[in-house]
């Protein structure tokens, strides 16, 4: 029983982040029907963004430097909106395109950062551990989930509750729709790239202290944000964070409880037969096409 | 002079450069030293793969990251059975190759089934799966410390690194015959086809899921057999050599090469892997120039200001293309070309039946309890305000949607619900109100790969060139050629289909129906775009395939004076079910007809 609400905690913990990559790329989809392949190493960077803010360059405040790294993110990937998705119509070649922008900023963050790796990322403020039913758990993943919450919460009233939410969920739904109806779709879909690539930032910053700050930090956690994304449905927001939980749980249990050597093998198995099942993931709608 | 045979036409030596390329290669490596030999060698076999990614990608448009996985799985499988002296050394590779092809198989019919956008994504995480598995199944893989693959042998002697070369650059040379076969002929045309508009596709009975999946076997075994190369020629095996970084080198070259010019990929693999090895020093910087240079081509790929891929912006620089002239109404004439199906139809017999069809949108009924016949030999008009549900019943018919109830019936086979590519198997062509076309084909080739022989042909007849694959072809040009004559679009056959006017697609969609030879026609809004004049040739031709071919034609239009010249029966439409049916005098003074358009209460009323 305590491994077992261990496993649960520590997959909660992995799952949120896997669930905030997952959001981002969800807000990317909604905006341009396309993929950022950039936005893990976007998250890399500005976790490096934070380190230089608060350890190296100068020594701001935590909260400053967390400020430092949401803007960070938010910039590069306004930056990659403007180069690729402005120039470029087809989807599909979005995509490519993200990917060079992704191997150029590994190339930045390795000409910058690879001299002295692996770096201590400042923590998150903490939250006191908690003992429950007997079994201790870490403030450090507390505060993960005090994080996600605070940012699932930031979005909802933002995109349920203002007036800007409705024009950007109006942009998503049918964007010429929304053009005709007076909403600057450009600056909806320009925020929505902005607040992927703070979630993401988000993500790097809060995973980084658990392990060490790297090049290569976010490489491996990129496709699993995706598929939580997939797994959750690309065409909604809840759905992604369902997908991370999901998904980083049932991989904390396979590698607990059945193999860990397996583990990736196993629930790459799961998800294809889940998606076999329901091709626009748990939470998707079915798209009907007009012809 | 249609498409199919400009491969036999041009000059051969065109198609020699992968000689040209292997003689190149040669002399480097000869000359350039064990450094050079490598490099050259390497540059081969990521060369195949990437070839194998042009057919996914470049043809079929499915943006593929699981590439690097099959490459790993080849590699690896080939080296396992070679260390463990399972099977003797070309043999290794076949049995990487064949596992590849599985692997291909079960991603293209598992994973294929997503869209576009879904599969990239998973297949990227393929490629990472496949990484982790090779790092944590150490007892087979070695894991982190790698595997030694032995140099192999051949009937007790070692192998020279220069036999093996020899080995590699034979597979290569075949590779690129076959590649360039594959992206010339008519399979790398249906490909582009299905990339350009899959409902299209699946109107001329064309099925995505077999392409796609057939595209991934191909395309795996490239990149399965280039694998089983790679381990044979550096040694050695990691799993760090197999991330997600190849599966982008591989994609790169693809892109680079200007998508689908086998040429192109294999020039652009040299560059990917030689520029980076000429300025060693550069070290950290590599990555950022390769990144650079993959936006770089994306944008000069996918901008406004450079619209088509490089490739052929460079060939129209070469190539002077005549732009004709519009076709000249008067060419639009009934042809005699066109032979009647297979099973003619015996005259008035009811052909495709719809009963009590209904389907509804989120809450909304489009079709409520709609029926209807359509009868061999005859013109049937089907006419009804906007939102009447003319479009969703054509949908519904041909296997676009999926009705909630009722049954469609085509010559006493039940096809409901039936999948849209075997509807049109079973004898149902169409168009679509707003033209859908193979953008990227010229208007001949939308026919030639519409047609039942291309289809029924196999692919390896095809790209082996056998006698009944060349006699089917040139029959198919010829039937092309007389359907374009007959319906005055024989200027723009060489034409790129995104060249013909809107009201002339129309038309293109027509032929691409008629080549079908189907028992039923539906035509939706044909002639929404034509001139009038033109649209009364239009109904003397419906009058000549209902009649003399017994073709059942079903026709929605606006265009009431049409309708009463070309139809022998209207069926009325209106809120999703048929108000009226009958001859087209009767249904001009049709009460609930009139207060369906003109939105009296009349109907009602009496």
């Amino acid at each position: 029983m305590h491994a077992f609400v261990g496993y649960l905690v520590s997959g909660l913990a992995n799952g949120s982040v896997y669930g905030l990559l997952a959001m981002a790329a969800i807000l990317v989809f909604k905006a341009s029907r396309t993929a950022n392949f950039a936005i893990g190493e976007t998250g890399t960077f500005s976790a490096f963004a934070l380190y230089a803010a608060v350890v190296t360059v100068t020594r701001l405040p935590y909260w400053v430097g967390l400020l430092v790294a949401l803007v960070a993110g938010a910039a590069v990937a306004l930056a990659t909106e403007a180069i690729i998705t402005r120039n470029v119509r087809s989807a599909l070649l979005v995509l490519i395109g993200t990917l060079g922008i992704s191997d150029v900023i590994t190339g930045i963050n390795t000409v910058l950062w690879s001299k002295g790796e692996p770096y201590q990322e400042p923590s998150f403020p903490q939250l006191p551990d908690v003992s429950l039913g007997g079994v201790g758990i870490s403030g450090q993943y507390l505060s993960i989930f005090a994080a996600v919450v605070v940012i699932c919460l930031l979005l909802y009233f933002l995109l349920e509750h203002t007036g800007f939410g409705l024009n950007v969920r109006a942009a998503a739904e049918d964007r010429d729709l929304a053009a005709l109806a007076g909403v600057n779709v450009r600056r909806c879909v320009m925020v929505m790239w902005a607040a992927g690539g703070a979630l993401a930032a988000v993500a790097a910053v809060l995973v980084a202290p658990l392990s060490a700050l790297n090049v290569g930090l976010m490489t491996p956690l990129l496709f699993n944000g995706y598929a939580a994304g997939i797994l959750g449905g690309l065409d909604r927001l809840p759905g992604g964070l369902v997908g991370g939980l999901g998904l980083g749980v049932a991989s904390s249990l396979i590698g607990g409880y059945i193999s860990s050597t397996a583990e990736d093998a196993i629930l790459f198995a799961v998800l294809i037969v889940l998606l076999s099942v329901r091709p626009n993931g748990l939470l998707g709608r079915r798209v009907v096409q007009k012809v | 002079m249609v498409d199919s045979t400009r491969g036999a036409r041009r000059l051969p030596l065109a198609s020699l450069w992968p000689v040209g390329l292997s003689a190149v290669a040669i002399v480097v490596a000869l000359t350039g030293g064990s450094f050079w030999e490598y490099l050259v060698g390497l540059v081969l076999i990521y060369s195949i793969a990437a070839i194998g990614l042009t057919v996914i990608t470049g043809l079929g448009g499915q943006i593929s990251l699981a590439h690097a996985a099959v490459f790993a799985l080849g590699a690896y499988v080939a080296g396992i059975l070679g260390t463990r002296g399972v099977l003797p050394f070309p043999l290794t590779i076949v049995a990487g190759a064949l596992v590849g092809v599985v692997a291909a198989a079960v991603i293209g019919l598992v994973v294929g089934r997503m869209t576009d956008l879904a599969f990239a994504i998973a297949s990227f995480g393929v490629t990472i799966i496949v990484q982790r598995i090779a790092t944590s199944f150490t007892g087979l893989t070695g894991g982190f410390e790698g595997l030694n693959v032995p140099p192999p042998t051949w009937g007790g002697l070692r192998l020279t690194q220069a036999s093996l070369f020899g080995f590699v650059l034979v597979v290569f040379l075949l590779s690129c015959v076959v590649g360039r076969r594959l992206a010339t002929g008519t399979f790398g045309r249906t490909l582009r086809a299905l990339s350009s508009s899959k409902v299209a596709a699946a109107s001329v009975g064309m099925s995505g899921q077999r392409l796609r999946t057939t595209s991934f076997m191909i395309g795996g075994s490239y990149a399965a057999l280039a694998g089983g190369c790679y381990g044979t020629w550096a040694g050695y095996l990691s799993p760090d050599q197999f991330g997600v970084s190849l599966a982008i080198t591989f994609l790169s070259a693809v892109v680079l090469g200007g998508m689908r010019s086998v040429l192109g990929t294999v020039l652009a693999t040299a560059v990917l892997l030689g520029v980076p090895q000429s300025f060693q020093g550069a070290g950290q910087w590599t990555l950022i120039g390769n990144g650079l240079l993959l936006v770089v081509v994306t944008l000069a790929i996918g901008s406004k200001l450079l619209p088509q891929p490089v490739r052929e912006r460079l060939r129209s620089r070469f190539v002077r293309r005549r732009v004709p002239t519009p076709p000249d109404p008067a060419d639009t004439v009934p042809t005699t070309a066109f032979r009647p199906p297979a099973s003619l139809a015996v005259a008035r017999q009811p052909v495709l039946s719809v009963r009590d069809l209904s389907i509804s949108f989120g809450g909304v009924a489009a079709l409520r309890s709609m029926s209807l016949e359509a009868r061999g030999g005859e013109v049937l008009g089907v006419i009804g305000p906007n939102g009447a549900g003319k479009s969703t019943l054509l949908n519904c018919v041909t296997g676009v949607y999926r009705p909630d109830s009722g049954s469609v019936t085509l010559s006493d086979v039940d096809i409901t619900g039936m999948p849209a590519h075997r509807v049109a198997r079973a004898g149902i062509a169409r168009t679509f109100q707003v033209p859908q076309v193979f953008s990227e084909l010229s208007v001949a080739d939308q026919l030639v790969v519409s047609h039942p022989t291309t289809q029924g042909t196999s692919l390896a007849a095809r790209v082996l060139g056998l006698p009944g694959a060349r006699r089917g072809a040139r029959a198919v040009v010829d039937e092309t050629r007389q359907i374009l004559d007959g319906l005055g679009l024989a200027a723009w056959a060489n034409q790129a289909v995104t060249n013909v006017p809107h009201g002339s697609r129309q038309l293109v969609q027509l032929a691409r129906a008629l080549v079908r030879r189907p028992q039923v026609l539906l035509l939706d809004e044909i002639t929404a775009g034509l001139p009038g004049d033109e649209a009364n040739r239009l109904a003397d031709l419906f009058g000549y395939l209902a009649q003399d071919l017994g073709i059942a034609v079903l026709l929605i239009s606006h265009d009431v004076p049409l309708l009463m010249r070309a139809c022998d029966r209207v069926v009325v439409m209106d809120a999703g079910t048929k108000i009226a049916d009958g001859p087209p005098h009767a249904i001009r003074g049709d009460q609930r007809v009139l207060a369906a358009y003109l939105g009296t209460r009349q109907a009602s009323h009496g």
